[in-house]
C-alpha cells in the first residue's frame, strides 16, 4: 500500500529543507521530492541600482560557508561585463583563496556524513576522522585568511583582481601548512573509501543513488566561462517543472536545467568531466570523489604557490562601462554562475545568480527514486546540499 | 588624579645605534625598540607610520630593520596604524607583532584585544605595544597650514618637526629652522584630542617621549613585566644606554605637569561637553 513519508527538516547538512517521498509497498521511494525551506533573500534584486563594487561584498552574504566563492563568481561576472582583465598573479591568489574555501568546506562535509558509516561502536575511529577533519579545516581557513584578508567574508576579494599580495612569510607558511594537509587528506581518503565499501556491502545495493541526468563542470579547480554552453542553461519556476502545484508552491528554488534536463554539479561531476572517475555509479561516489578532490585542490594549491610572484600586481584600476557577463567559479557543492549587467556609472542593472546547490536539487529527487526510503537522507547527503 | 598610571619604573634612555640616532626624533626608542624585537626573534613584524611625499603618514607594517629605520621620526598628524594590523596578521602572517601609536590607538587597541570582536586569530599575535607621549594631535591640513602658513615653509622641504619649549619647530632641508609659538597652533588641533585624558599612552608596555630628559635622550615608561623584560634585555645587550632619570622639575616634574595639565584640562572640556549634552568618551585613565 502506497504511502507518504515526510523528513521534516533534513539534517546534517548545509540550508533548510525537507523531503517528501511517497513510498510504495515494499519501502521502494516511487517519487521523491526536496523542497527547498530557505526563505528568498531577494540578493538579486538587492543589487541593483547598487555601484558594482558593492555587489561582491553583498553577496558573500548569500551562504555561510560559500562566501569565497560568490565573491569570485561576482567578480569576475563583473569583470566580464566591463571587460577588464586581471592580473595573472591576482587570479592566481583568487584561485588560491577559493581552494582555500574548498579545503575547509569538504571536511566539513565529512563530518555530517560521517555519522551514516560508522557505526556507534566505532568511537575511536570517529575520534580520528574528527581530528583528521578539525586539522584540514585550519588549513583551509588559514589559507582564506591569509590571501583573503579574513576567514570569513574575505575583503580581499575585488573588482579588478585581489586587493593585495601576500608576503614571502605567509607563502612559506601556507606552504608547510598545505603539507600536512596533504598528509591528512590521504588518510581521510582511505577511511572514507573503505567506510563507503563496507556501508554498500551491507545494504547490499551497490548503486545505491543512482541516477542517469549528466554532468555539469566548468573547471576542476577554479571556473570557466568558455566551457559551459550558456544558450543550453535555462531556469524555470518551480510550477512549470513540477506536476504537484502545491509542491511548487511550498520550494523557494528556480529550477536550473542545462540543455533541458536537470545536471549534477560538485566534486563527482568535476573528476568525471576532467578526470576518469567513475560516471553513471551511485551517489556514495561523490562522498569518495569529495576526499579525491581534497587532494586535487592541495596540490593545484602547492602549485600555486610555486607560481605565484609575490611582487607581482594583483589589481588593475576597474573602468566602468556599459555589458554584461558571466562569472563562473566551482564551489564545494558544484558550478556557482553570476550573470552581471553593468549600466550607467557602474552600476548594476541586472543580477542573477545561480548558486552551486540549485543544480543538485531536482537530482537529488531524481537519485532517491527507486530505492527504500530509509536511505533518502543518505543518498541527499552525499550531494552536499 | 594619577598623572602616569600605573607602572613599574622610568628611566631616561637612548639608543646606541648611530643609524637610528641619525634619524629618529629624540632618544630612538621605538625604532631601537623594533629593531631589537625584529632582530632577536622576539617580533616578526611591526606597525609603524612611514611617510609619503609632503610629510603624509602611511602605516605600514615593517618586517625588516631596514623599513623601521625609514619610518624613523615622529609626524605630527595623525596615522591610522591600526587599519593595517589585520593586514599584518594576514596577509603578512606574523604571529608576534608589535605596534606603535598614540594613547588613543593603545586604547583601541587594548580594547580590541579585550573584546576582539571582528579580529579573529589576532588577540595572541600582538606581542607588544609601544605608546609615545601625546599632547594632541593635528589633521594633515591643519598640520600642512602650520607648516607652510605658519611657519612659511613648503611641506616639500622639511625634513623634521618637533614640539618643544612651547615652540612647533620646523627643520629644512637647506639647514634652516622656523618656529613657531604652540599657542598659535591650538587651532589647528584635532577637536576629539580635546577630550582625551591620557598623555602618556597608560595602557602600552612601555612609553616613550621626550619629556623628562635632555636633549636627545627619552623618557621610557616601563609599565609591565613584557616592557620590562625588553628594556632590560636591551639594555644588557648594548642597544640602549640608560641613565636615571631627573626627579627634578624638568625631569619626572614636568613630565609630571604636562600629564596632569592635559587631564585636568580635557576633563573640563568633557564637563563642558556633558553640559551642552554631547557625546563625551567612557570614565578610562582619569
Amino acid at each position: 500500500m502506497a504511502q507518504t513519508v515526510d523528513i521534516t527538516p533534513t539534517t546534517r547538512h548545509e540550508g533548510h529543507a525537507k523531503l517528501i517521498l511517497e513510498v510504495d509497498g515494499e519501502g521502494i521511494v516511487s517519487k521523491a521530492y526536496y523542497i527547498n525551506t530557505t526563505p528568498i533573500r531577494g540578493f538579486e534584486r538587492m543589487v541593483v541600482g547598487r555601484p558594482a563594487e558593492f555587489v561582491p561584498f553583498a553577496v558573500m552574504r548569500i551562504c555561510g560557508i560559500c562566501q569565497t566563492t560568490h565573491g569570485i563568481a561576482s567578480c569576475s561576472a563583473i569583470e566580464d561585463a566591463i571587460g577588464c582583465e586581471i592580473p595573472e598573479d591576482g587570479r592566481l591568489l583568487r584561485e588560491l583563496t577559493g581552494l582555500g574555501s574548498r579545503m575547509h568546506s569538504h571536511p566539513i562535509h565529512h563530518l555530517l556524513t560521517l555519522e551514516d558509516f560508522v557505526k556507534p561502536e566505532e568511537g575511536d575511529l570517529k575520534i580520528e576522522i574528527i581530528k583528521l577533519i578539525q586539522s584540514m579545516r585550519k588549513v583551509g581557513q588559514l589559507i582564506v585568511d591569509t590571501v583573503g584578508g579574513e576567514g570569513i567574508h574575505p575583503p580581499n576579494i575585488v573588482i579588478g583582481g585581489m586587493r593585495t599580495n601576500i608576503s614571502e612569510r605567509a607563502k612559506a607558511k601556507l606552504y608547510y601548512a598545505l603539507r600536512q594537509f596533504e598528509k591528512d587528506a590521504y588518510r581521510m581518503y582511505e577511511i572514507y573509501q573503505e567506510l563507503i565499501e563496507r556501508f554498500l556491502e551491507e545494504v547490499g545495493i551497490p548503486d545505491l543513488g543512482s541516477h542517469d541526468y549528466p554532468y555539469i563542470a566548468s573547471h576542476t579547480t577554479y571556473g570557466d566561462r568558455e566551457a559551459i554552453n550558456w544558450d543550453g542553461i535555462v531556469e524555470i519556476p518551480p510550477h512549470r517543472y513540477y506536476k504537484d502545484m502545491k509542491i511548487a508552491e511550498s520550494t523557494s528554488l528556480m529550477i536550473p536545467l542545462y540543455e533541458g534536463v536537470p545536471a549534477e554539479g560538485g566534486p563527482r561531476a568535476r573528476l568525471v568531466k576532467f578526470g576518469n572517475f567513475r560516471s553513471g555509479g551511485g551517489a556514495m561516489d561523490i562522498n569518495i570523489a569529495r576526499a579525491k578532490e581534497n587532494l586535487g585542490a592541495v596540490y593545484r594549491a602547492l602549485e600555486i604557490l610555486d607560481e605565484l610572484n609575490i611582487n607581482g600586481k594583483t589589481r588593475v584600476t576597474p573602468e566602468y562601462r556599459d555589458g554584461s557577463g558571466i562569472g563562473v567559479h566551482e564551489a564545494p557543492r558544484g558550478m556557482n554562475t553570476h550573470f552581471a549587467e553593468v549600466g550607467r556609472e557602474g552600476r548594476i542593472k541586472s543580477y542573477r545568480i545561480i548558486a552551486a546547490s540549485n543544480w543538485n536539487f531536482p537530482v537529488v529527487e531524481k537519485a532517491i527514486e527507486g530505492y527504500p526510503h530509509q536511505y533518502a537522507e543518505v543518498i541527499m547527503r552525499a550531494f552536499d546540499m | 588624579m594619577d598623572p602616569l598610571g600605573s607602572y613599574k619604573s622610568i628611566i631616561s634612555a637612548r639608543a646606541t645605534d648611530k643609524r637610528i640616532l641619525k634619524r629618529c626624533q629624540d632618544g630612538g626608542i621605538v625604532s631601537a625598540v623594533f629593531i631589537y624585537g625584529l632582530e632577536n626573534n622576539i617580533l616578526d613584524g611591526v606597525i609603524v607610520a612611514d611617510k609619503e611625499e609632503g610629510f603624509r603618514p602611511v602605516p605600514k607594517v615593517a618586517t625588516t630593520p631596514e623599513e623601521v629605520l625609514e619610518a624613523a621620526g615622529t609626524k605630527y598628524t595623525v596615522s591610522p596604524n591600526l587599519s593595517v594590523l589585520k593586514s599584518a596578521i594576514r596577509e603578512y602572517a606574523c604571529e608576534k607583532v608589535g605596534v606603535v601609536g598614540t594613547p588613543c590607538q593603545i586604547l583601541s587597541l587594548r580594547k580590541a584585544l579585550k573584546y576582539p570582536v571582528g579580529f579573529r586569530h589576532m588577540v595572541d599575535k600582538v606581542k607588544l605595544l609601544v605608546g609615545i607621549f601625546c599632547m594632541e594631535n593635528f589633521p594633515y591640513m591643519g598640520m600642512r597650514i602650520i607648516v607652510e602658513e605658519l611657519c612659511g615653509v613648503r611641506i616639500e622641504d622639511v625634513v623634521k618637526m618637533d614640539i618643544g619649549k612651547g615652540k612647533f619647530w620646523v627643520y629644512t632641508r637647506w639647514g634652516e629652522v622656523k618656529s613657531v609659538k604652540l599657542k598659535k597652533t591650538h587651532p589647528y588641533e584635532q577637536s576629539s584630542c580635546h577630550v582625551c585624558t591620557d598623555y602618556t599612552a597608560e595602557l602600552a608596555d612601555i612609553s616613550t617621549g621626550s619629556v623628562g630628559s635632555p636633549d636627545g635622550w627619552s623618557t621610557v615608561i616601563i609599565r609591565n613585566e613584557r616592557g620590562e623584560e625588553i628594556i632590560n634585555k636591551m639594555i644588557e645587550e648594548g642597544y640602549l644606554e640608560r641613565r636615571p632619570i631627573d626627579e627634578g622639575k624638568f625631569g619626572l616634574g614636568l613630565l609630571k605637569k604636562l600629564a596632569l595639565v592635559k587631564k585636568e584640562k580635557n576633563m573640563k572640556e568633557i564637563e563642558h561637553r556633558k553640559e551642552l549634552g554631547l557625546p563625551v568618551p567612557p570614565d578610562v585613565c582619569h
